[in-house]
């Protein structure tokens, strides 16, 4: 395996990660990331041209870019945290009484999980 | 110093030369063993996204000792963190062989904020001299985190990586 070290400062490790085996192929092992360095894993046999060019996109690596992935992770942290203060109270199953008897279950079940949900986030 | 193989005395006078050598010298290998050690306190946690194994820390998380020939122990217990479903794989270089081989020595899939991986592993039977152990790690995928000490919220733990003698 040959290890190519890049000094740089704030790495998106999984944005780096998804270009360099974009653009290297099955020649890209993975990186490894620590105290300001970027260390590239390759395969024994990769090109120099290879070698060069994993530098330059660890070079021009631009951490503030996120993946699809990660975008989709803020949007539904995003999503959660609204809903979140959307609904401040647990379910209110006074409205349910007059509904028939499975409609009223079903209605205490959710408020119980709803109480249950908020035990465990300490609320 | 060099252990020497104790003597089995016969009727023969008793030498300082041969207590020094057999008694005192030995005794002092025994009393202090080959032994490296490392204590985790990094300005950064490390991490990796690779699927073959690679040095986590090729200055810090390695050790050379000069041994007497026998054992070597290795103590080591990482907080590492991985995506859900992940597996994170550690196995020891010694003297650029892989100690496990295959998918290394200890592996664990850490869930929430992460898990204490024990590595401990007996080297055996290394001949006497210079032998450098080194710590690898590789992830099935995702990205891989052993704390390193760094100042990370409920994760500023600060493993030791223990390597010694002790045969």
């Amino acid at each position: 395996m040959k290890t190519i070290t890049i000094p740089r400062q704030d790495t998106n490790i999984t944005a780096l990660d998804e270009s360099l085996e974009a653009q290297l192929g099955t020649d890209y092992l993975g990186l490894s990331v620590h105290h300001g360095e970027v260390r590239v894993h390759l395969a024994d046999e990769t090109p120099s041209d290879t070698v060069r060019q994993a530098e330059e996109i660890v070079q021009n690596h631009d951490s503030s870019r996120l993946t699809v992935e990660q975008q989709a992770e803020i949007m539904q942290r995003q999503n959660l945290l609204q809903a979140r203060s959307e609904n401040p109270q647990v379910l209110d199953t006074v409205a349910y009484d007059s509904s028939d008897a499975l409609m009223q279950q079903l209605a205490y079940k959710v408020r119980w999980l709803e109480q249950e949900i908020r035990d465990l986030r300490d609320l | 110093m060099a252990w020497t193989q104790p003597k089995t005395w016969s009727s023969e006078p008793l030498t300082s030369s041969d207590l020094n050598t057999h008694l005192r010298d030995n005794l002092e290998i025994l009393k202090d063993p080959a032994s490296g050690d490392y204590t985790l306190n990094e300005a950064s946690d490390y991490s990796t996204t690779s699927t073959t194994f690679v040095d986590v820390d090729a200055t810090n998380l390695s050790a050379t000792l000069t041994t007497n020939g026998g054992d070597i122990l290795v103590f080591f217990a990482p907080l590492v963190a991985l995506g859900s479903s992940q597996i994170v794989f550690f196995d020891l270089d010694v003297d650029g062989t892989r100690l496990g081989g295959n998918d290394g020595i200890v592996a664990t899939v850490p869930t929430g904020v992460g898990v204490a991986v024990p590595i401990i592993a007996m080297i055996k039977g290394l001949a006497a001299g210079s032998h450098t152990i080194k710590l690898q790690w590789k992830v099935s995928a995702g990205t891989g985190k052993l704390y390193a000490g760094a100042g990370t919220a409920n994760a500023d733990v600060h493993p030791q990586f223990i390597v010694r003698e002790v045969s």
